[in-house]
Formats: C-alpha cells, structure tokens, sequence
C-alpha cells in the first residue's frame, strides 16, 4: 500500500519507504507494518530498534480542570508529575505539568479510545466554565517514535544529557528535555523487561531528528522495525 | 626495506606489546618494524632513532624527554594532523610520518642556525622588536611564524567522524593507578557505581614500569591483584586509553576517548592522577638520550626498548637506583650513579644497587651533557655545601642520561575544581592546599602519597569518601600522612652553566637566565614571568617547567618559596582536538507537511530561520523569469504559497480577550467571533517585535499567526507575562500541528470552490477579513481572507498530517485555473507592491509603529505592552520614516541595507528592494527624514558599487490603492 494514497501521512514515511517497509492503514495514515524480515526485526527489538508511531493516536489536554475532567472520564492521573501510567483501556496517560496530560494510543488498537474522549472534549466545547481544560493538537504537532532494545540508553546517550539508564530512569518515568537539540517528551515504557522508550518532538523537524536516531544507533546496529513485529514483541 | 630493531629487548620486557603482531611505521622516508603496542617513540629508541623532533625556538634536536606524551619532544607531523605526541601514539601502520619544524632534513635543519644568533633573542624579544617602523611587523610576524612553526595543519584534510556521549557514575575515578584502583575498589564496594578512566591501554599506572623492590616483584604481584580485583568487581566500569581532559561545575568530566568526547556527571571524583617525574637543569639537558628515569623504566617496561648502552643515573631519591637496577637488569652498563644527596639512604634500592657494584657518586651531580645530537657524554661535579656545582668536573662517557630528582603532583584537575598548589619548602615540592568542598577527592601521589602502602590507603580513604559522599555507606577508613614525601625532592637541582643551554622551558627553549632576565626587568611575579617568558605556556603546560620557573623566578626576586601558588590551571588537561570539541553536530532542519512536493517541483529552497521554504520553483539561472511567472499567476489568475511556517498560537480561556488586549496594541475584546484582525506586538521600548492576525474562533478562544522567526520568542513573552497577570487564559504554540497554504488570485474562489464542503465561499458570506471553520478536500480546515499579496486570497490552515494532500488537492482543484505554486520571493514582491512590511527586514530594534505607518494599529485604550514608550514618543518628533519609492526603469537595483542619502548625508537605508512587474519599475521601502516623505521628494541611494541612484517617494500601496482586489 502506498501511503500517499491516503489523506494522513507520517512525516518520515519516504524514508519508511526507502527501506522497503510495508505500510497498512490506521486511523487514516499509512503506517510501517513490516521493515524486513520478522526474525530480523525481533532481534532488533531485543538489541536496539527504532519504529514510526507517527501514525497512532495521541492527545494533549493542559489548562485547568484537565487532571479533574480526565479523571472523571475513567483514566487515572499520576500524582507526580514526570511520570506515566497505564490505563484500563491501554492507553498510556503521561502528567506532563499539574495541569497537562499527554495521552498515548496502544500500539495493537484503533484509536477508539482516544477519539471518544476528542468526541466527549467537544461535546460541551462551549461549556462557559473552564473545567476541562484545552486540547493539544499533539497527534500533528508532535512526531511518535518507539525505541526499544538494551542498547537504549547509549544511544541516546548521545543525544540527550538525561540519565536514561535502567537503574537511574524508573519505569514510566517522563523526561521533558532536549534530544538532539530538540525539545522532546521522553516516556520509559517497558516491553516486559525489556528496556523502551516513546520519543515524541517537533512533528516538522521528524525527518532530522530520525537521522539523528539512527546515525546514534549505527555503532549498536540499529534496525527500523515495522509495528507488526512491535506488537508481537508486546504480546509477548 | 624495514631495519631490525637493534635495541629491542626480550620479553617479559615489553607489557603493550603484542609481539605477534608487527607493523611498519614510515617515518622520514624511511622503514623501521614494530609491534603492535609500539609507540612511534619506541619504535624509533628501538632502531636507535634519536631525533624524533625540532624545538620549537632553536631547532634543537629533541627526542624522548618523559614517554608519557608530557612534553614536546616527540612532536611528529602526520598528513593530516600536527604536533602528533610520538611518545603516546601508536604506530600508524603504514602512514607516512615525519619530523616538524625544520628545513632541509630532521637531521640536518637548516633553522638550526638561529642558535647560532640565540644571544640576540631573548625570552621576551619580540616584545622589544620588530614593531618599528610602522608595518614592519607584517614581515617578520611572517618570517618568524614560519620559523617557528608546530606542524603544519592540512586544511584538506578529510573529515573525521567525531562525536560524543554522556556517560553517568556515582563515583568517578580518574587514574588507573593503584590509588585509583584502591579508590574504586572501596567506592564500588559500598556499592557505587564507578568508573575508572585511565589514560593508559593497561590499568596499573607506575605498577607497570616503576620498580618498589630490590627484585622488582612486588609491584608487578600488587598490580595483578588489583587488576583482578576491579576486572571481576560488578560495580566497576573502566574506561581504559581515555583521557580525562578537564573538571567542570558538579562533577562534569570532559573524557577523551579515540574519536568521542565523553560527558561524564559523576555525584563525586576521585581524582588519582599520579606525580609527574622532573627533570634536572644542567647545560644541554635537552640532548637526545637526556630522559627522566621513568622515561627509562617505560620504554624498558612498557615497550621493551633499552634505553642506552651505557648510563648515567642522577638521583636525589631511592626511586634512581630502581631506574638504575632496571637499566642494568636489560644487560645495559651503568656507568654510574650520580646522587645529589650528601648520605644517600640505605634503602632497599640503593643497597641492591651497590650489592651489584653499580658505581655511585654521592654529593655531586651532572653540570653538562656533552654531544651534538644526543648525549655522548657528562661532565660531573662536585656538589659545595651551599648547593652549587663546584668547578672541577669529571667527564664520563655514555648515551644515555636519566634523571630522577623529585616529583610534582599532576594535579591540574584538582586546581581546576578549585584546590590550589602551593610550594612547600619542607618537601621541596607543590603541594595541594584548599582543595575545595565539591565532591571531588585527590589519592596517591597527587595527593603526596609516596610509599606504596600509603599510596593504597590514601585511595581507600579517597574512594570511601567519595562514595560516602554519593550517598552510600561506607566503612572507616584512614589516611596518614606519607612521612617518605620529604625524601623525594632535591630542593634545588638548578645547575646554572656559564655557557647557557640549561634549560628550565624545553617547550619554549627557555634557559635559567631567560628567566632571571625577566624577573631583572621586572616581571617579578610569577604570573608576570610566565606571561613575560612564555614560560610554562607550550605544550607541556609546565608540566615539567613550573617547579624549576617557580623556584627561579623567586630566588631572582629575593623571595621565599615557601607558600608560593602556582600559576592557574584551566581546562584543558591534555590536548583536544577540534573535532573532539565540534562532535557530530546537531543543527535541527524544519520541513513543512509539502517540503517533498516542492522539491518535486523543483523549488529551489531557501533557510527561514530552522525552516526551509521554496524560494522559487525552476532553475536558479532562470530565477527572475521563474519569480515573475509566479507573481504574475496572482495578480491575474491564482496562485498558491506553502504558508506553513507562520507562527500559530491559540490563546484560550475566559480572559482571551483581554489577554491580547494587553500584548498587541490593536482592539480585540470585542472583535467578533467569525472575524481576523490585524496584530502588532511592540516590547517595552515601544519597537515592533511582531506581527500577525487574530482569529476570534469563539468567546473564549482566538487563533493567533505570528512571523515565522518570531514566534518563539511571542510564545516566550506571552508565557512570562501571563506569569505575571495571572490571567485566565492558556497559551499554547501550535506551529508544527498545522500547516498553511494561501490560494491568492482573482480566481481563488472558482479553484478553491470545488474542494470545500461545508462553507460558503460567496463574499456576502465569507468577506474579507472572515474566518470559518470547514473541510477543504475532506480535511478539517481553516479558512481566514486575509491580503498580504493584495488579492483575493485565503489562508488555510489544517493539521500538518494532511498538509500533503491538502497542497495535492488544491493543485488538482486550481489546475484548470492555471494555479502555480508560487515561492517566497514572489510572494515578498506582491507584499511590497501592497506596501505590506515584513517585521524584521523593514523594521528594526528600534522601528516605532509611527515610523512604519503603523499608528492606525495603535489603539487608544488602558494599557498594552510598549504603550507608554510609544505614547512618549509620539509628542517627540520623528527623526526618520519608511517610505516607499521607486527608480526609472532599468535602473541598477540597490541592495537591501544600502545607504539613503540626502545632500550627502546618511539619512537611513533601503529596507525592500524588488523590480515590479505590476508597476513596471523598481519599487521599495526605505528609511528617511520625515521632512522628505513627501510623493515626489528625492534622494539619493548609495549603491553597493559606491555609485548613487536617485529614488522618487511613492505614495503607499504601489498596486491597488483602493484595496479593491484584496475584497472581491
């Protein structure tokens, strides 16, 4: 499938395509499903490998009454911010600030969950009262990448000054820093025990900071996978 | 063909070396074995090379002085890199090396005439000369460069990969001694995270060469328990070739290692960094062959490399005759040993060395090496009782001279975390005092730790402080002081000789009485003798001249030694090299959603800010025709420009209104919903920083564009003053999530028509200056008519995952229209026709809304950012004005930045500079004096070739005056 033939298109999806990845459709975008081999790509996992989920379904919500409107929505809210929670429906809710969340789409779903919650934002949008805070249009202004593999934390070692380090970067632990010079959300989000981060920064600067990523990945021989071996790799 | 090597010894001799590896270096044209673990240095001592350099003053020849890439002599060239330290550098297999500085042959340089007129060149001279007459400098500056060169820098050379990583430890520790090891041993053991960074290819730092006992054992079973111990120990990471370069604000070490500059924070140091062995001043100490007796004891050990056939020793410690049972130990003769002290000890050393018959002279010392090239001789003396070298000499053949008469701490990182080195009469030695209360720990011999048992407790000590200080707990330990500290030093191993050539700076050839001078002329200071001399300021950084220039320059000026400080001590600690600074480096590029698409069209792209933006679409030799096919497709049918890279910010909440009553300085409380306004934001002073419209999307919500360079720094403002007014609003940028075109063009409508659902795109419904909210080709949009170009247009904003097919389907939509995609600079012409300015070119720092025009945007109301500066100055006169202009067709068109001139006087600059095709001549905007604003009035513009052109005030809009077609 050729993902210009759909309306939404990651912005790194040119070079998904110069690696030969095959691309399904979700939530209206093209995305990498496959980049080579399945053996291959599950190794990589294991080692250090990189995946597209610029694709995938994610929200902001900041300003005040977020935390309270989100709770009351059935997701639970961090009480430290920094820090990240998995939900019944799988999302992952990130507390950016004491009024900011970031929502994550699972990687195996539709963007049901996050759409519903779009839909039940609008519903009262012209509410006079501020109790719901304002939606962040975080699905296009931020591109969302995956890195997982034990190699990890030096390979973005060389890219960022935070200590991203199993022992020193808990589980779920949200660093709001600079990642090769871009401002960037960095979520540690295990796939069992496997070390894994979200990567999430500028949608408009994607292509640069993928360079950068696999550049820092070359000696640890980074692999881009497809997120069909990712969900397989999270099933388990 | 390569030499065998003649002064090889057998192994166990020879720790870095893998002997079943050989490779061939290259130097000077010629072909010489070695192994792998050989340095260039060694490699040369091994077929009995001697000259590996020229000095840098002189041309003296210069060879192995310490073979811990300390100083100077070993400077080699390779083809792309100078001043290549040949003692620490491995053998480049196959890469041509060479000597530096010289002309003819390393051998035979013909610059090596200048000591011949030395006498005449003082330390300091070319402070005194060379400056008249006027301009005379220009000559010699490129006379005496080339003289006195370092290796040539090949500006060719091809790029290296270089980058860098940050690393994390509780402790660090820095040197691979056995204080080092001891220190991260007893941190890792209470269970911190260590790294151990050691210079060298092999832990052990003087357990690897340096000899502790008289069988020469023990070091060699301490070094191996210790090595064991840290290798197994789960808690130790160690960074072996790695060079810790300089100590930064909490804990920050800057580590060179091969190609990568480390960035390693640490939560404490333990800095371990050994004592650095120094040399003697006697006439011609500088000869090859001249070398510190640990100098000797590496080559023997590291490298398997005798040093001499015939030795003289010159001692005022024990650590001499261990030099000397080494030398004698690789079948090398000792001629003798020469011991300033009076009564040497009856150490274990020394009484294993006269066991062997090894000849001793007690209370005498070396006045004078011999030879031309390298050492063939000493002549030695007698010692008075008063220190000085008496006048009877004895000359004693040999070709190798090693010198062990004291040490001085390496403790460059700990000046640099704010300790001080002061001198310390007692133990004739620099000693650390202050050492500040930052976390970081000196051990071992840095740390005036001579004996080797005092040696691993100080970095036991060391190590469980630092680790205490990291957080953890730890067991008690202890550390005396070493009472073996005062038994290193000779207080004063300065022999000066009436003929000079003893030299105190072999960086700098700068002898005993260059320093005398300099203190005679009144550079009494330390900090003035090393300024005055150059003294300390090559490329050993005193590592082995500070001591000997402190204790000069103070005898000179009749001052005691006692207490003196040691000159500064900055990063860096060991050479970097640029690119191990510059790193890969990181320079963010911002595409749109239809950068691709542009490419495609074969734009020529242009930088705006991170962003890039087409420029224009065709050739760059068909530029102009390319910009005037594109303007010409709005003024008359429809274009379009990828407007993705404004600023967008949404200013949300119940004061919304008001928010952005206070930062722009138009109305907007109640501007209605539906409608776009005009912003302009001006800082403090009352000087344009910005500009934009506002979308009123509902009561509480407006949607805000700001420059493309700008909006980073309106976001930043709009944050901090809220900060301030406590408003209930939320200010979010939103520049990325969407992406911008703008359909412009008398038939904007008709094109756009076919690919909007769900508005009405009739003037009666959707007028000039309206926004609405809809789906342009099945994407959530939105719409704003705005005029920046003068035509019928809209701006449509949607999220920047569908820009591409946004930019696609209006492509498709205005395809029977003729629609182009038309690029920046088209798009600045059509502004400029319009008078439109562009915050930042046409304005500057201190562009006030009065003087661009802009007064019709400054509304009367209680308060705005900038109001009261520009309330001042409006009842002050204006002192210059923008106004718009034209030139005669076909005239020479000025340069944005030329000057605007009016009876020859500078009166402003041109700010706008475009050939209009819709006015048929140059237009623009410049500055000038009010009193000229006048339609008609002239001046005169200075072009960049210093030719003058006059230019005519125009009234403002060049095109459409009546605004007519922006409202169709």
């Amino acid at each position: 499938m050729d993902p210009q033939t759909l309306t939404y298109r990651s912005p790194i999806f040119r070079k998904l395509q110069d690696l030969n990845a095959e691309f399904v459709e979700i939530n209206g975008y093209g995305v990498a499903s496959t980049v080579g081999e399945a053996a291959t790509q599950a190794a990589a996992i294991q080692q250090l490998s990189l995946c597209d989920f610029s694709g995938l379904s994610r929200l902001g919500v900041k300003g005040p009454g977020t935390c309270k409107w989100i709770s009351e929505q059935g997701l639970k809210v961090p009480v430290e911010c920094n820090r990240a929670l998995r939900q019944s429906n799988e999302t992952l809710l990130a507390k950016l600030a004491p009024s900011e969340v970031l929502i994550l789409g699972a990687a195996d779903q539709q963007s049901v969950a996050i759409d519903g919650l779009m839909k039940t934002w609008h519903g009262v949008e012209n509410s006079t009262a501020t109790t719901r805070g304002f939606i962040v249009p975080r699905q296009d202004s931020h591109a969302w990448f995956r890195i997982t593999g034990s190699k990890t934390a030096y390979t973005l070692a060389k890219l960022c000054g935070v200590d991203l380090r199993a022992k020193a970067f808990d589980n779920l632990q949200v660093a709001q820093t600079s990642v090769a010079r871009l401002n960037a959300i960095v979520i540690r989000d295990d796939i069992a025990d496997l070390p894994a981060f979200h990567l999430l920064a500028d949608s408009a600067s994607a292509g640069y900071w993928w360079d950068c990523l696999i550049d820092s990945g070359l000696e640890y021989d980074i692999r881009v996978v497809g997120l069909d071996a990712l969900r397989a790799s999270e099933r388990g | 063909m390569t030499e065998s090597a003649s002064h090889r010894l057998p192994a166990p001799a020879g720790l870095y070396l893998d002997r079943t590896q050989s490779v061939v270096l290259r130097f000077e044209g010629q072909q010489y074995d070695a192994y792998v673990g050989d340095t260039i240095a060694s490699a040369l001592l091994a077929h009995r090379v001697q000259i590996h350099s020229r000095s840098f003053k002189y041309h003296r020849p210069r060879s192995v002085l310490t073979m811990a890439g300390d100083d100077a002599g070993t400077f080699v060239q390779f083809p792309d890199i100078p001043n290549v330290r040949g003692d620490v550098t491995a053998v480049p297999d196959g890469v041509e090396v060479t000597g530096q500085n010289y002309i003819g042959s390393l051998q035979r340089d013909w610059l090596s005439a200048v000591e011949w007129v030395a006498r005449f060149l003082p330390a300091g001279f070319y402070y005194r000369a060379f400056y008249k007459p006027r301009g005379a400098w220009r000559f010699w500056q490129a006379l005496i460069r080339r003289l006195a060169g370092l290796g040539k820098a090949n500006t060719a050379a091809k790029e290296i990969y270089s980058d860098k990583q940050y690393r994390f430890a509780d402790v660090a520790v820095i040197g691979g001694g056995p204080a080092g090891m001891e220190a991260a041993l007893a941190a890792a053991d209470a269970g911190a995270q260590t790294v151990l960074i050691d210079d060298q290819p092999m832990l052990g730092g003087a357990l690897n060469y340096a000899r502790f006992d008289a069988d020469g054992e023990s070091g060699h079973k301490l070094r191996a328990s210790l090595i064991d111990r840290v290798s197994e120990h789960p808690h130790i990471e160690v960074l072996s070739s790695a060079k810790c370069s300089g100590w930064f604000d909490e804990q920050w070490l800057a580590i060179a290692l091969a190609n990568r500059l480390l960035k390693l924070r640490a939560k404490s140091v333990v800095i371990a960094t050994g004592s650095l062995a120094q040399p003697m001043v006697f006439r011609n100490n500088d000869l090859p062959g001249v070398m510190l007796g640990s100098a000797a004891q590496r080559l023997i050990h590291l490298f398997g490399v005798s040093p001499g056939q015939r030795a003289v020793i010159a001692t005022a410690n024990d650590d001499g005759y261990g030099v000397a049972l080494d030398i004698a130990d690789s079948n090398a003769q000792i001629v003798t040993v020469v011991d300033l002290r009076h009564s040497p000890s009856s150490g274990p050393l020394a009484d294993a060395a006269k066991a062997r018959g090894i000849p001793i002279f007690p209370g005498h010392t070396i006045v004078e090496a011999t030879g031309k090239k390298s050492v063939r001789g000493v002549r030695i003396a007698q010692l008075e009782p008063d220190g000085q070298a008496g006048c009877a000499t004895i000359e004693m053949a040999c070709d190798c001279v090693c010198i062990s008469v004291g040490y001085s701490p390496a403790a460059q990182l700990v000046c640099q975390t704010g300790g001080k080195l002061k001198y310390d009469d007692a133990t004739a030695m620099l000693k650390i005092e202050d050492l500040a209360d930052t976390g970081s720990f000196a051990a071992g011999s840095v740390n005036h730790r001579f004996n080797i048992g005092a040696v691993q407790s100080d970095g036991q000590y060391a190590g469980s402080k630092a680790a205490e200080h990291a957080g953890f707990e730890v067991s008690s330990f202890a550390s005396e002081e070493d009472p073996l500290a005062t038994e290193q030093n000779h207080h004063w191993p300065i022999f000066p000789h009436p003929k000079g050539k003893d030299f105190v700076d072999l960086d700098e050839d700068l002898t005993v009485k260059d320093i005398v001078n300099a203190v005679a002329d009144g550079f009494e200071d330390l900090e003035l003798v090393k300024r005055f001399s150059t003294a300390v300021m090559g490329p050993s950084q005193g590592r082995h001249s500070a001591v000997n220039t402190l204790r000069i320059a103070t005898r000179a000026a009749r001052r005691e030694t006692d207490g003196v400080i040691l000159t500064t001590q900055r990063p860096p600690f060991s050479p970097e090299s640029i690119a191990l600074l510059a790193g890969r480096s990181f320079q963010p590029v911002r595409h749109t959603a239809m950068h691709f698409r542009h490419v495609e069209a074969g734009a020529q792209m242009m930088s705006a800010g991170l962003w890039l933006r087409p420029a224009y679409y065709g050739a760059r030799n068909a530029r102009e025709a390319c910009i005037a096919k594109e303007a010409h497709a709005i003024r008359t049918n429809v274009g379009m420009i990828d407007v993705s890279t404004l600023g967008k910010l949404e200013i949300r909440g119940a004061d919304a209104g008001e928010f952005l009553e206070r930062v722009y300085t138009f109305r907007y409380a109640k501007q209605p919903v539906g409608r776009l306004r005009y912003v302009l934001m001006t800082d403090n002073a009352g000087a344009i920083i910005d500009d934009g419209v506002a979308c009123r999307i509902s009561d509480r919500h407006f949607y805000v564009t700001a420059t493309t360079g700008g909006v980073d720094g309106v976001y930043r403002n709009m944050l901090r003053w809220n900060a301030e007014w406590r408003l209930d609003v939320d200010i979010t940028n939103v520049t990325a999530a969407y992406c911008g075109v703008n359909i412009a063009g008398p038939s904007a409508r008709t094109a756009l028509q076919s690919v909007v659902e769900d508005v009405d795109l009739s003037p009666e419904a959707f007028p000039f200056l309206g926004v609405r909210d809809g789906k342009v080709a099945g994407i959530p949009a939105r719409l704003m008519r705005v005029g920046f170009v003068g035509e019928l247009g809209y701006e449509i904003h949607a999220p920047s995952a569908g820009g591409e097919a946004l930019w696609d389907a209006l492509l498709e939509a205005g395809r029977d229209h003729g629609i182009r995609p038309v690029g920046v600079e088209a798009q600045r012409c059509l502004r400029l026709e319009k008078g439109h300015i562009i915050v930042g070119q046409d304005t500057d720092g201190l562009s006030i809304p009065q003087e661009v025009d802009m007064a019709w945007a400054v509304a009367k109301k209680p308060f705005f950012i900038g109001q009261r500066a520009i309330d001042a100055q409006t009842i002050r006169p204006l002192f210059r004005q923008l106004v718009g202009f034209t030139l005669p067709a076909g005239s020479q068109l000025p340069e944005e930045c030329n000057l605007t001139l009016a009876a020859g006087e500078i009166v402003g600059r041109v700010t706008s500079i475009e050939n209009s095709a819709a006015c048929g001549r140059p237009i623009g905007l410049a500055y000038v004096r009010p009193e000229m604003t006048g339609s008609g009035e002239q001046f005169e513009i200075k072009l960049s070739d210093g030719q003058c052109v006059t230019a005519e005030v125009a009234a403002l809009p060049f095109y459409d005056p009546e605004n007519l077609r922006q409202q169709l």
